[in-house]
């Protein structure tokens, strides 16, 4: 078990650079989720880890070790891979037992690991089988219990789930949820599913081009983005975006919007200034409909997707998209005009040059 | 009975038609001449006076073979114009007929040289033989003595350079070393010549002049040229090809007829080799083909030639050209002595080589080696076995027809297969011209040979005979089991060659291959084409340099050897081809040059499909780079590499190039493999095709044998 802390960490493939002072630290045991956009640099990221690359700059510990210059094999470390890479030549138990060979265990404590290991996933009729003779998730689980029977010190996952199917996918995660209470080994998880990382993450991390935007509890990260990157990247549908002006009038501040006006109530925090050019975020979900048109946006929609549940309303606002989560069936159509309103405490603003938030 | 008569008249009766049809269309002549002469010969044709005539120039090599191909038929020459030396073979196959002219005015060795029991064969046109190349640079005056040569250079010669540079390891060149002790190659009667004091004696003196330094060791015709070219050598001994070479350069050299030995008084009488026209039995009845044979030999014709194309007339009334190095090669002509003609002249050749090897290199005292050649000979000219019974052949094919006919008469009962046969119709019908192309061009000739492989003699008048030739490759001819040159004992060294270089092109190929798929690794792509290079130059060529830096004297390799002395290390220059292991070893260093890359590409591509992520997985689950590349990279190229292994090792078991061109089988066909055995019974020991064919046939079942096995064992253990 190891704590792992990253420090100025960076990466460049020749002129391009990928990761970019990196400053991390994630306790011991705990379940570490990094989550960004394609191509954001989270496989890099996890591969330093991981000792599969060398990174161009900073430091690597786990725990008091640094592991910066050690070969993967010397760092005590189980990886779960997005294509699987299963060894095709051998069957599902010398793929489990091959970690533990290597490491000349006795044969009886290899063959009680792999029954184990087995066991815990559900793997004791496949054994026998090749590679090549199992499905997609059997294949998952056979990567998931070749890194598990090493007992390591971290785990390394990279996106082991993409290549499921929906359902598969949502039980699968929750077993890795509860492997993870069970054995209580730190470990890694990078995913650009938002809702992996939402309900597997100890502690989150969002990466953008190369640099951890924000880090946090899930739930804090979501309830209280740092950048309007960071907001716009976590929920379904993403959050709304206005351009507006931040005013004061009558005590109370409010945003004025294309005309229309976003009520922010009288408290006064950091960052109000009169006429300051803003964005303004609101989620979907945060939205009620108002009968009467007071104090919020009017919507003229373009289109409504009903889900049956809930169902969402679709417009424009000064030429950005806008959307809407209606409760229960609220009977509009396209072309309707809606009043919404928002909790002034849910308005997310943001400079409107930096992206950074102004609550805090 | 009467229609047999009337089958005989009407063949006559065509055959004249023919014949006649013949008479009107331009007498047809064949040559293999190149560059001066066949300009010489077009211009003597173009001259008119021999009336019309179709000339085609013919590659020697193939001379022989064509003409027995379609003098037969009726297609062939009128005229043809070759070597004396090939007359015997022509007679016996009736591609010649008897041409009698006047030989008063013609040399008389030229004349003996045409004559085959008395009658003549062709009318001589120009005589070749070595003679001796002197490099007046290095030397004061012409010596008359062979003994005389080591003192008529001018100052003691410097290292690298030599006196005598000739080809001190063929029969062709040492034959006149044998003249100067009286004795010759092939003896009256069609015994062998070289045994007996005289050949003893002049191979011991050959051998002095060796171990003098005074000769180059292993000398081939390049070196020799190149060595009087460069004026390294102060004589040489060779024939006008060697002049033909020396036109553009500066070097100032004379041509003398071979010296005289001291010890016996006699001359140095090389071998002569009379150009003669001759005629097919067509073209000898037709009066304007005699007519055109007749002018080319003439003296006016002679004359032309001579001056331009600088060849020695076998005329002697022929005033000869200024022209010094003609004037040496037509005074060395006439002390030469014809080669013989008979056909078994050509069973002389590589037993006397093998013995004259052996005793150069030390390996036997003349005396037995000589007594081994003449053994080697008496084996090759055994008689073929009796004609055997054609009955249990046919007993046999019979057998298996019906076999097979029953066979698919049942299997046509099944209506299963009908139904599938039936189905299957239209697909033939794409497959049809494909099967008909492998028929023709595989199994044609797969069955040929297999037939060919029951027959004996010499092609023209084969018989059958059964197993024979089989039985005598399997019970070694009647010798020991394991003796040297023995079908076991070739197949022992065929076998550890194809193991030894197939697991060399494996080990460096697969090394290789790894290493250039590393992605980290710079300049790959350069690399790569160099890697491949040797692959690339056609396989002769290698061969031939490769053994080229074996050389002792003057190889690449000895050159290297030399230079570790500046370390300390003492090493004396290799003979690579004295001893077995070291010959075999240059036959494996050139072959696994030329094999590896091929195992290399087939790595490459292997690798390209090995999925990355994969092997860092195993890196890890904590695998070193070696436990990566044994139990990972290893087993997942596998199944690519056994075909390529499997194509390689056939390859390589006939990998005929290399053996015969790098070791040519020395030490004493020591590590010639099943097919330059093979080769070497077909075309250098009497033309055994039959004899040769049963050894193809072997190899055949060989390989054919080995593939089903490892299928099967791959069956067996798959993965
Ligand atoms: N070997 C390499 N050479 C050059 N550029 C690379 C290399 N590996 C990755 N990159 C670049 O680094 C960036 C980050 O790649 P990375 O694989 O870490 O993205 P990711 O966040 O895992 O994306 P995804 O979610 O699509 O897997 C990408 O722009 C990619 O093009
Ligand atoms: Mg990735």
């Amino acid at each position: 078990m190891a704590s792992v802390a990253i420090e100025r960490l960076g990466k460049r493939f020749g002129a391009t650079t990928v990761l970019e002072g990196v400053d991390l630290a994630i306790p011991d045991g705990a379940f570490a989720v990094f989550v960004g956009p394609s191509g954001c640099g989270k496989s890099t990221l996890l591969r330093l880890i991981a000792g599969l690359e060398r990174p161009t700059e900073g430091v690597i510990r786990f725990g008091e070790r640094d592991v910066t210059a050690l070969e993967p094999r010397e760092r005590d470390i189980a990886m779960v891979f997005q294509s699987y890479a299963l060894y095709p030549h051998l069957t599902v138990r010398e793929n489990l037992a091959f970690g533990l060979k290597l490491k000349k265990l006795p044969p009886r404590e290899i063959d009680a690991r792999v029954a184990e290991g087995s066991r815990m996933l559900g793997l004791d009729a496949l054994l026998e089988r090749m590679p090549k003779q199992l499905s997609g998730g059997q294949r998952q689980r056979v990567a998931m219990g070749r890194a598990i029977v090493r007992r390591p010190g971290l785990f390394l996952f990279d996106e082991p789930l993409s290549n499921l199917d929906a359902a598969l996918r949502g039980q699968v995660r929750v077993e890795i949820r509860k492997l993870h209470e069970s054995l209580g080994t730190t470990s890694i998880y990078v995913t650009h599913d938002q809702v992996e990382a939402m309900t597997l993450a100890d502690v989150m991390f969002v990466l953008n081009r190369g640099r951890v935007e924000q880090f946090g509890a899930p739930l804090d990260v979501y309830a209280r983005p740092k950048t309007r990157f960071v907001a716009g990247f976590l929920g379904s549908p993403s959050m709304n975006f206005l351009d507006g002006t931040l005013a004061f009038e009558e005590g109370a501040w409010s945003v004025e919007v294309a005309g229309q006006r976003i009520l922010l109530g009288e408290k006064s925090f950091g960052g109000l200034v009169r006429g300051r050019a803003v964005t303004v975020g609101v989620r979907p979900h945060d939205l009620t409909v108002e009968r009467v048109p007071f104090g919020g946006l009017a919507l003229t929609l373009t289109f409504v997707e009903e889900l049956g549940g809930e169902s969402y309303a679709y417009a424009f606002v000064d030429g950005s998209p806008f959307v809407v989560r209606l409760e229960e069936r609220v009977s509009v159509k396209a072309g309707d005009t809606l009043h919404v309103a928002v909790a002034a405490d849910r308005v997310h603003l943001f400079d409107r040059e930096t992206g950074l938030s102004l609550r805090c | 009975m009467l229609a047999a008569r009337l089958l005989a008249f009407g063949v006559a009766t065509f055959a004249l038609l023919v014949s006649t049809l013949a008479g009107a269309s331009p007498v047809r002549l064949w040559h293999a001449y190149r560059g001066e002469e066949q300009r010489a010969l077009e211009a003597l044709v173009a001259s008119g006076a021999a009336g019309e005539v179709e000339l085609l120039a013919v590659p020697s090599d193939a001379f022989a073979a064509k003409l027995g191909a379609a003098i037969p038929l009726g297609e062939g020459p009128d005229l043809f114009i070759d070597a004396h030396e090939r007359l015997g073979d022509y007679v016996r196959q009736g591609l010649v007929a008897e041409l009698p002219f006047d030989p008063a005015a013609f040399a008389p060795s030229a004349v003996r040289g045409v004559t085959l029991a008395g009658r003549t064969y062709g009318i001589p046109l120009s005589r070749k033989c070595v003679a001796l190349y002197v490099n007046r640079d290095l030397v004061l005056s012409h010596p008359e003595w062979l003994e005389d040569l080591a003192s008529s250079v001018r100052s003691p010669l410097a290292s690298g350079y030599v006196l005598l540079a000739y080809e001190n390891r063929s029969a062709y060149y040492h034959a006149p070393w044998l003249t100067a002790f009286g004795g010759e190659l092939l003896a009256e009667g069609d015994r062998f010549g070289f045994v007996g004091e005289r050949a003893e004696r002049s191979l011991e003196l050959a051998k002095n002049w060796l171990d003098r330094g005074w000769v180059p060791s292993n000398a081939d015709g390049a070196l020799v040229a190149q060595l009087f070219r460069s004026g390294r050598a102060a004589f040489a001994i060779s024939g006008p090809w060697l002049a033909g070479d020396l036109h553009s350069e500066s070097l100032r050299y004379d041509v003398v007829p071979l010296p005289k030995v001291r010890v016996t008084g006699l001359v140095m009488r090389p071998m002569l080799t009379i150009e003669a026209v001759m005629a097919s039995p067509r073209g000898a009845r037709r009066p304007e083909a005699l007519k055109l044979a007749t002018w080319l030999a003439s003296r006016e014709a002679a004359g032309e030639r001579m001056r331009r194309a600088h060849v020695v007339s076998a005329r002697t009334d022929v005033e000869l050209p200024a022209d010094p190095v003609l004037r040496g090669f037509s005074a060395a002509a006439d002390s030469a002595v014809p080669m013989p003609t008979s056909t078994a002249m050509r069973a002389v050749w590589e037993p006397s080589e093998k013995a004259i090897r052996k005793v150069l290199n030390g390996t036997l005292d003349p005396r037995s080696a000589l007594r081994e050649a003449q053994r080697r000979f008496d084996d090759v000219r055994r008689p073929p076995p009796p004609p055997a019974s054609r009955t249990p052949l046919v007993i046999a094919i019979g057998a298996a027809l019906i076999a097979a006919a029953l066979a698919l008469v049942r299997r046509a009962r099944d209506p299963v297969f009908r139904a599938e046969v039936r189905a299957s119709v239209p697909a033939y019908r794409y497959v049809i011209h494909a099967a008909l192309v492998l028929v023709l061009l595989v199994f044609g000739p797969l069955c040929a040979g297999a037939a060919i492989s029951l027959t004996a003699g010499r092609p023209g008048d084969s018989v059958y005979v059964g197993l024979a030739n089989f039985w005598a490759i399997l019970s070694a001819r009647g010798g020991p089991l394991f003796a040297s040159g023995s079908f076991y004992c070739v197949l022992a060294v065929t076998v550890a060659w194809t193991l030894l270089n197939v697991a060399c092109h494996l080990a460096l190929g697969l090394t290789l291959g790894v290493l250039l798929s590393r992605p980290v690794l710079r300049m790959k792509a350069v690399y790569r084409v160099l890697l491949i290079l040797p692959w690339a130059v056609p396989s002769y060529v290698t061969a031939l340099a490769w053994k080229g830096m074996f050389h002792r004297q003057f190889g690449a390799v000895t050159a290297l050897l030399l230079r570790a002395r500046a370390f300390g290390v003492d090493v004396e220059p290799i003979d690579w081809f004295a001893r077995f292991s070291t010959a075999f070893a240059a036959n494996v260093a050139t072959n696994v040059w030329l094999g590896f890359p091929f195992m290399m590409v087939v790595t490459m591509a292997a690798m390209t499909s090995l999925p990355r992520e994969v092997l860092e997985a195993a890196e890890v689950d904590g695998a070193t780079r070696w436990q990566r590349f044994t139990k990972i990279v290893v087993p997942l190229v596998r199944p690519s590499m056994i075909p390529a292994v499997a194509l390689g090792a056939v390859w390589t078991f006939n990998m005929f190039n290399v053996v015969f061109l790098v070791s040519g089988g020395e030490p004493d066909g020591q590590t010639d493999i099943l097919v330059s055995e093979a080769y070497r019974w077909a075309f250098t020991r009497q033309a055994q095709y039959g004899y040769a064919a049963a050894y193809s046939v072997l190899i055949f079942g060989l390989l054919f044998g080995a593939t089903r096995l490892s299928d099967w064992f791959r069956r067996k253990a798959p993965l």
